[in-house]
């Protein structure tokens, strides 16, 4: 194993971890690049080897024959496809290698790859097919060790080397295909048929139908239009008062089309149309609230995620501000406050990253955190650029401008940052208490060093003396107990001659003597060596010396870490990445202060900070709650996380074994490969809990020496209430060393240390240029130095001593701590601990990412530095800065000369409102998607919706509707049908089904039961008997997901309701932007038999007979509700019909037939099957 | 800017031999997958004019033809959900005695990590084993009847997984993708190739009473139209879900009916020829038929009791009779032509085939459940003469590790495990592949999941490397860019 040497600083972490990597490689693995020895040399000697003949009849009798046989199938140039770029055919080939380095290193049989892969090793087992007998493993491996004679020095033609003739032009690629192209607002059509166009728009569509001399649909009517418009606006029908509203202002107005325009501005207005979109987004980032895998472990708290969308597009958040959201909402500077809470809604748009699926104890975590990566790539890379960047996983994309290396520069920005639940109700408001409290400490701080000083100065002055005469009396005083006055008269006696001599005290001589005699027995007192002294231990003194010698910095032991997460004493190996305010401002840092926890009826204690660390500030003791909050599942659920965790540098693991220098009890969550859900068997010693002491240093192991290799982060919590600090985060194969004992270092200041006679004064000195440092540091508003702080603390904790017969002081002193507290609690009651918490990114140091070969996690190639893809202008810059760097991912993908996002967008909103995009193949917009019908609309439609619409995605929808195109019938004019059968030139708007969730609202809508409470946590699913397997709910949500709409019904991965599969709602696992409409009987047989439509039909015929009116007026109203308009004439007749039809099966008369619910309810069930209830025209 | 379409498609042609010509239209998909309705009268109910509805039913697949003259029409597929132990049942490893109790790192060498992390001493199989049948394959003490009919079976003893756990492992062996998402292979042999059966779904599961880990996504369509999804039928009535008609009598529905016709005939005509409209339309008539063809297959009473004997249906044990109707029932779709049956496993004998303890009593439960349904299916397919136009496989997603989990498990073991297939195309009595004399590495003929994938396709004129579906870029296979025909094992 590779020891790593010291770090020179913490932006060196990447060349780190790969050096890290390959060591781990390196005793993994044979041939990975460290045992590579340079190929150049080798491969020119490979002619210049001469071999005895006996070898060489080795090579063509025995090893020849075996490398034909099993291997030149796929490994020679007569191989159909050479496989991993290896060739075996020639010496040379054998040398040079394949894709993961050279087969063979001559004479060297444990360090071939080929005789790895032979014996069926870990990273190739060759021939895959069937394993080479052990003769035959024995030939090979013996061929290596003689140096791989080999009979001619053959040329080989390498022009057959499959993996490597691929040729990637990026460049060639961009320039051939039309979507790379940068938007070009192109000029408006003038069109003959101008009276017909309302828009810009249409003008785009009638020039293509003028150009092929097609017509247009007639308008729709009025009412039909309505009820599109509102179906694809709310995903709701109109309600009979918006039919009766619309009627009444075309009837005021005279004018339909702005009668129209009216209902779509309420449309447009109405809190479902965010509801309605945010449904159509959802397909996009594959929502879902469990993961799925074996036991569907719960994806805590995602609706938040979903609620956001509604109110993001109810407030028509511009939709670059939402993507930006998406993918840094955590880093925004001033995030986009909820409009009326004021709470952070920016960072619930990271939601997104972690809607996948998560597997729980997986045996291969690399792999499996690579699977998880990939699928959040591949959503993001399809939902906002319409490109399929997954498709470059494991080679540079086979037709689009995307190498593997832009796969792998993009998955650095996933790896830089993690997950965490984060309470985004309080998380702001408590910043505000924090920052006050902050500025309350400064201030505090000052006043504090200002009034010590002042009280001790007096003190000080003569402590030279009063320590010179307690010397004397030190030997008299050992074995006294108890203060001056309770000593016995002769001894009193004494002391006072001793102080009468010099002008002393006595009472004040008295305790200073017996400090320094207590002191003799406290190797942390700086009184200690003079009290060794003073008291005849020269030889213990000497031995103190000796040892302080040791201890000091310079000459202490190296430390055995070889790796380090995190060091608040190394300013290059500070990070801070914390989730809250919980552990203040930063660091705390020698100087601040702290008030130690009284106990109850004492003064509280304040206390100068000693050693660089993170503090929890025991103001934020409490837990977010909630009643809504869910727990993450696994282990981590019990763990209070949100809002107090602080994270570690991600590094890569060399030994495994980890400490933490800490007090307090805490815990610590490895993550390892990103691993979230730690539940089973494997894995949950990543988790670690521990008590320790609160008022001094501990090391605790953590050992994640199974994980060795693997990428780690390490975030830690506070276990309670108490105190919780963290200094160091290590690896070491062994425990560091605690931090030296208070005052060994401190021996430096003693001058003319053996000297008796010298050390009062020396130790005068010391305190009085403490207290000097004291009066600086609160004139200048600073923290005391560093090296002040152990003689102020030790000032402190003998403060009597310091302020004898200076007892105004003393009052002075309690009452500023007194009002300091005050004013602390004070702030501390307004802290908030009650949030709701969601799902976000927690982000981390810049992490770059290797180049898998071939996708494998188990062949790393070299380190693709984080940017954006090449061809939209990504270089390694070193402008990602310390963090992750997707604040300016987000920003180089919405700049202005990226098509993309806008593009995409814009197209997947007409997608919506059409039935089919401009660009079908909304989510790709590559070679294998499919081209624009119409490119200039595209591109006109998508600098709109950039340009003047800001991107308000409501302004676009509404330009989209107000147009005449939207506005066509949906039946097409004769020769149009004839001319352009599908539809390429939109010379109608296509007949559409409506998708699961309409099915079901509307049903729900029109029965009456729908309820319209907006947002909030999901309802569980409804378990038909035909829904089992593992994670099953422990029980069923109600038949009828009690009236609400559909996208509040909880979307669980492994139990998704028959009803919305059938028809054809999406499965939860990646980009989705155009939904399938099949043909399935299970629809017919679930709208015919189905208890939930069976039931709604009831109960919509027992709202209308409640109502009481006339049986045609029912039936009209009927009509009205489910269709959108009047029953006709032959209609009705035919209602009537089926009245008395069904009173006859049921026995009963036509006149009582029409006052039968039953009759009723199947009339209503009639209507819920019919295709005008079912499909939009 | 502009590309030439006719050069890119070109050149897609030739990557891999996989990405074909750009999709066609949805129309013309329709079509060919026999939802295309235009032109075809509206048809009474009762009529039987109207089977083109619906793409799981009576229909043509996106294939218009198979790629080559099929060995099989259907496939019953026997998923034994959590694993069975290859050592304990048709792999025979005498050397396991010799180490028994030894630790496995210096038996084996290299032993890979495993789900549980307890990786106990070598661990030999509690069960005698001995020669069968004229082929004399080996066969443990477990399976007593399907002993009887060794000959009909076709062992392959290498198979090779590429996941550790379940619910991978089960993705991967339903659908070649280890991950959430991807078609089942029910679907997609529906959807190349449609289905004979005009009345009911062509890709049926018959749920014995455990969905396997991972849900029924394992029998998903996928990025397939939700026309390929598995139908989910439970061994007893009413079978499967809104089957059932709602109302009290037959006449009320039959007037719905006829009236929701009337509303749509006059919608239908309204809008012109759309396709959809009226293939939803026929669909009805579908589904009216399939409330009766529903009920008549659930009527497993009427079999003879000789049938029903042999299956097991009167069995002792409780999990014997429910799988045995599920046999039975598997018997009775392929009969009506369904294409693609599976089966999972029954609940109730503990947890599954997946013995991470008390293997003894978990492996005896679960071949009890289902040793003499199976045998009984393989008999009845051949006198019926249907063995040799059904594939038969029974597969888990991974076998079992040679050595302890604790003391008296076998954890999980996807390197070297064993499955068998009959009937349709496959050479009866045979034995393909050899794990290593432990039973834990597969050395010889490796087979692999997409092997096998392949191999089924291919018994139902299927090249894998040619039934494919557009999505996210990429035209998608069943097999992935993996899989080759195992043709030692075609007949």
């Amino acid at each position: 194993m590779k020891q790593l040497t010291s770090f020179k600083c913490w932006s060196g972490w990447t060349a780190l971890i790969a050096i890290i990597a390959s060591a781990w490689l390196a005793d993994n693995q044979i041939g990975c690049a460290e045992d590579k020895p340079a190929n150049g040399p080798r491969a020119d000697d490979a002619s210049a080897v001469v071999f005895d003949e006996a070898s060489l009849e080795y090579f063509e009798k025995k090893v020849r024959p075996l490398l034909v046989e099993r291997c030149f199938e796929c490994h020679a140039g007569s191989s159909e496809k050479v496989k991993g770029g290896l060739r075996l055919d020639s010496r040379s080939a054998v040398l040079a290698g394949g894709d993961t380095g050279p087969a063979a290193i001559a004479g060297m049989p444990a360090k071939s790859l080929l005789i790895d892969a032979i014996n069926y090793g870990n990273l190739y087992q060759m021939p895959p097919k069937s394993k080479m007998s052990a003769d035959e493993v024995q030939v090979l491996t013996r061929w290596v060790e003689m140096g791989l004679p080999w009979t001619t020095a053959e040329n080989p033609d390498r022009s057959n080397d499959g993996a490597k003739a691929g040729t990637f032009d990026l460049r060639k690629r961009m320039g051939e295909h039309w979507s790379w192209s940068e938007i070009v607002r192109p000029a408006v059509p003038d069109v003959n048929s101008s009276g017909w166009s309302r828009s810009a728009i249409d003008r785009f569509i009638v020039a293509g139908l003028e150009s092929r001399g097609i017509p247009p649909a007639p308008h729709a009517e009025p009412d039909r239009f309505l009820r599109r418009m509102t179906l694809d606006l709310m995903g709701l029908p109109p309600e009979l008062s918006d039919l009766a509203t619309f009627r009444d202002e075309c009837f005021a107005l005279g004018d339909a089309d702005e009668a129209l325009d009216r209902s779509l501005d309420r449309l447009l207005a109405s809190p479902a149309f965010g509801e309605r979109w945010a449904r159509h987004w959802m397909d996009l980032v594959r929502f879902a609230e469990t993961r799925g895998h074996e036991f569907e472990p719960s994806i805590p708290n995602a609706w938040q995620y979903r609620d956001y969308l509604i109110r993001a597009f109810n407030n028509d958040v511009p939709y670059d501000q939402f993507v930006r959201e998406h993918l840094a909402g955590d880093l925004i500077e001033n995030p986009r406050p909820h409009s009326v809470q004021g709470t952070n809604e920016s960072i619930l748009g990271t939601g997104f990253w972690f809607l996948g699926e998560e597997v729980h104890s997986p045996v291969d975590i690399r792999q499996d955190e690579a699977d998880r990566l990939d699928n959040r790539l591949d959503v993001m890379s399809k939902t906002f650029l319409g490109l399929t960047v997954g498709c470059a996983r494991c080679h540079d994309h086979k037709f689009d401008a995307i190498s593997q290396q832009d796969y792998y520069a993009l998955t650095g920005f996933l790896l830089s940052a993690s997950y965490r639940q984060f309470p985004f109700e309080s998380a702001d408001h408590n910043r505000q208490i924090a920052e006050q409290l902050w500025a309350l400490r400064a201030k505090a701080r000052a006043a504090f060093l200002a009034r010590f000083a002042e009280g001790a100065q007096a003190t000080v002055e003569r402590l030279d003396e009063y320590l010179s005469a307690a010397v004397t009396l030190a030997p008299r005083l050992v074995n006294v107990t108890g203060a001056f006055e309770s000593m016995p008269e002769s001894l009193r006696e004494e002391i006072r001659r001793v102080a009468d001599e010099r002008r002393l005290a006595p009472t004040l001589l008295a305790s200073w003597t017996l400090n320094l005699v207590a002191a003799a027995d406290q190797p942390s007192s700086p009184l200690h060596a003079l009290a060794q002294l003073s008291l005849g231990r020269q030889q213990d003194a000497a031995r103190l010396l000796e040892q302080w010698d040791k201890t000091r910095p310079e000459t202490a032991a190296k430390s055995p870490t070889t790796g380090t997460l995190l060091d608040f004493s190394d300013p290059a190996r500070t990070c801070w990445y914390v989730d809250g305010v919980a552990y203040g401002a930063g660091p705390v840092a020698p100087g601040d202060f702290v008030i130690a926890a009284a106990p109850v009826n004492q003064e509280p204690r304040l206390r100068w900070i000693e050693r660089p660390a993170a503090r929890r500030d025991p103001l934020f003791h409490n837990p977010v709650t909630s009643p809504d909050n869910e727990a993450d599942p696994g282990a981590l659920g019990g763990w209070q996380r949100a809002g107090r965790s602080l994270r570690t540098l991600s590094v890569t693991l060399d030994s495994g074994s980890l400490y933490y220098l800490v007090k307090g009890a805490g815990r610590a969550y490895a993550v390892v490969d990103s691993h979230l859900v730690i539940a089973g068997p494997l894995h949950g010693r990543v988790l670690l809990e521990w008590d320790a002491p609160a008022d001094q240093w501990k090391w605790i192991r953590h050992d994640l020496t199974p994980y060795r290799g693997h990428r780690v982060h390490v975030e830690f919590v506070p276990k309670n209430e108490g105190e919780f600090q963290i200094a160091k985060a290590v690896e070491s194969m062994e425990e560091p060393p605690l931090p030296a004992p208070r005052n060994a270092w401190l021996a430096d200041a003693l001058v003319e240390r053996s000297r008796l006679s010298d050390q009062p004064g020396a130790i005068k000195k010391v305190m009085a240029e403490t207290l000097s440092a004291m009066r600086e540091a609160a004139s200048s508003r600073t923290a005391l130095p560093a090296s002040a702080v152990e003689w102020a603390n030790w000032m402190l904790d003998h403060q009597p001593l310091f302020f004898a017969g200076a007892e105004s002081s003393l009052a002075e002193w309690r009452k500023l701590l007194q009002e300091y507290t005050d004013q602390e609690q004070a702030l501390a009651r307004q802290i908030q601990f009650s949030s709701r918490l969601a799902m976000a990114m927690f982000d981390g140091n810049g992490v770059d990412e290797r180049l898998l070969v071939r996708g494998s996690t188990r062949t790393p190639g070299d380190i693709v530095p984080r940017r954006t893809l090449e061809a939209l202008g990504g270089t390694p810059a070193d402008g990602y800065g310390t963090g992750s760097g997707r604040l300016r991912l987000a920003d180089q993908l919405l700049a202005a000369d990226n098509p993309y996002p806008a593009r995409v967008m814009a197209n997947r909103l007409w997608h919506h409102l059409f039935g089919r995009g401009i660009v079908p193949t909304v989510d790709n917009f590559g070679v294998l998607g499919q081209r624009p019908t119409h490119p200039e609309l595209l591109d006109w439609l998508t600098s709109q919706f950039r340009g003047p619409h800001d991107w308000s995605v409501k302004r676009t929808l509404r330009m989209l509707v107000q147009s005449q195109t939207y506005r066509m019938d949906s039946r097409p004019e004769p020769s149009a049908a004839a001319n352009d059968p599908g539809n390429e030139s939109w010379h109608h708007i296509p007949v559409r089904r409506l998708q699961a969730e309409p099915i079901r609202d509307l049903i729900l809508a029109v029965s009456g039961r729908l309820d319209r409470k907006m947002l909030g946590p999901p309802i569980e699913v409804h378990l038909t008997p035909f829904m089992d397997g593992r994670g099953k709910p422990g029980s069923s949500g109600p038949l009828d997901g009690a009236g609400r709409r559909s996208l509040y019904i909880k979307v669980r991965r492994n139990f998704l309701p028959p009803m919305m599969l059938a028809f054809d709602s999406p499965i939860p696992f990646s980009t989705i932007g155009r939904r399938t409409v099949s043909n399935v009987p299970a629809q017919a047989l679930i709208l015919l038999n189905d208890p939930f439509v069976v039931q709604q039909a009831n109960e919509w015929a027992r709202s209308e007979l409640a109502i009481g009116v006339g049986v045609d007026e029912q039936i009209r109203n009927m009509y009205l509700s489910a269709l959108g308009r009047e029953p006709e004439t032959a209609e009705l007749r035919s209602s009537h019909e089926f009245f008395a039809q069904q009173g006859a099966e049921l026995g009963i008369s036509a006149e009582n037939a029409i006052r039968d619910i039953r009759v009723w309810s199947d009339f209503a069930h009639v209507l819920f099957n019919t295709k005008e209830f079912l499909f939009v025209p | 800017m502009s590309l030439d379409m006719a050069d890119s498609r070109r050149r897609a042609t030739t990557h891999c031999g996989r990405y074909q010509t750009a999709p066609m239209s949805r129309r013309e998909m329709l079509r060919n997958c026999g939802l295309g309705f235009a032109g075809v009268a509206f048809a009474a109910l009762e009529s039987r004019a109207a089977h083109a509805a619906g793409a799981t039913a009576g229909s043509r697949g996106i294939l218009q033809a198979p790629h080559h003259p099929p060995a099989a029409d259907q496939v019953i597929f026997l998923y034994m959900d959590g694993g069975p132990s290859q050592v304990d049942t048709f792999d025979f490893k005498p050397a396991l005695e010799k180490f028994s109790g030894k630790s496995p790192h210096e038996v084996i060498g290299r032993v890979e990590p495993t789900q549980f992390a307890n990786i106990g001493g070598m661990l030999p199989s509690p069960w005698k084993f001995q020669q069968h049948g004229e082929s004399g394959q080996w066969v443990s003490q477990l399976f007593p009847h399907l002993a009887t009919v060794v000959d009909e079976l076709s062992f392959v003893k290498s198979m090779t997984s590429n996941f550790s756990e379940h619910t991978n492992a089960n993705y991967f062996l339903h659908t070649g993708s280890g991950l959430q998402g991807r078609p089942s292979i029910g679907s997609w042999f529906t959807y190349g190739l449609g289905s004979a059966c005009d009345d009911l779904p062509g890709f049926v599961v018959i749920n014995g009473g455990l969905i396997p880990p991972g849900g029924l996504d394992n029998f998903n369509s996928g990025f397939l139209p939700a026309a390929y999804q598995g139908s989910i039928f439970k061994p007893d009535r009413p079978g499967v879900a809104n089957a059932q008609p709602s109302e009290p009598g037959p006449g009320l529905q039959l007037n719905k009916l006829a009236m929701i016709r009337r509303l749509d005939e006059r919608f239908a005509a309204q809008q012109g020829s759309v396709d959809a409209v009226e293939s939803a339309i026929a669909n009805y008539e579908l589904a009216y038929r399939m409330q009766t063809a529903v009920p008549e297959l659930m009527s497993l009473e009427k079999e003879s009791a000789a049938t029903r004997a042999a299956y097991g249906c009167d069995a002792e044990y409780a999990q014997t009779r429910i799988f045995a109707n599920q046999c039975l029932l598997a018997r009775r779709l392929v009969e009506r032509g369904v294409r693609f049956v599976e089966l999972t496993c029954p609940a109730g004998n503990g947890d599954r085939w997946d013995q991470h303890a008390s293997l003894r009593e978990g492996h005896e439960k679960n071949c009890r459940t289902v040793d003499q349904p199976i045998a009984a299916l393989i008999n009845d397919l051949k006198q019926r003469d249907m063995l040799k136009r059904t594939l038969v496989v029974w597969a888990g997603e991974f076998g079992r590790t040679p050595f302890a989990q604790g003391s008296d498990g076998r954890d999980h073991n996807p390197f070297g495990f064993t499955i068998w297939m009959a009937g349709g195309g496959i050479q009866p009595g045979v034995s393909y592949g050899a794990t290593d004399e432990f039973g834990y590495r597969a050395v010889e003929n490796r087979t692999t999941i997409h092997d096998l994938h392949a191999t089924m396709l291919h018994l139902l004129g299927v090249d894998h490397t040619r039934l494919t579906y557009r999505y996210s870029g990429r035209d998608m296979r069943l097999t992935d860019v993996h899989g080759e025909v195992v043709r030692e094992l075609l007949a």
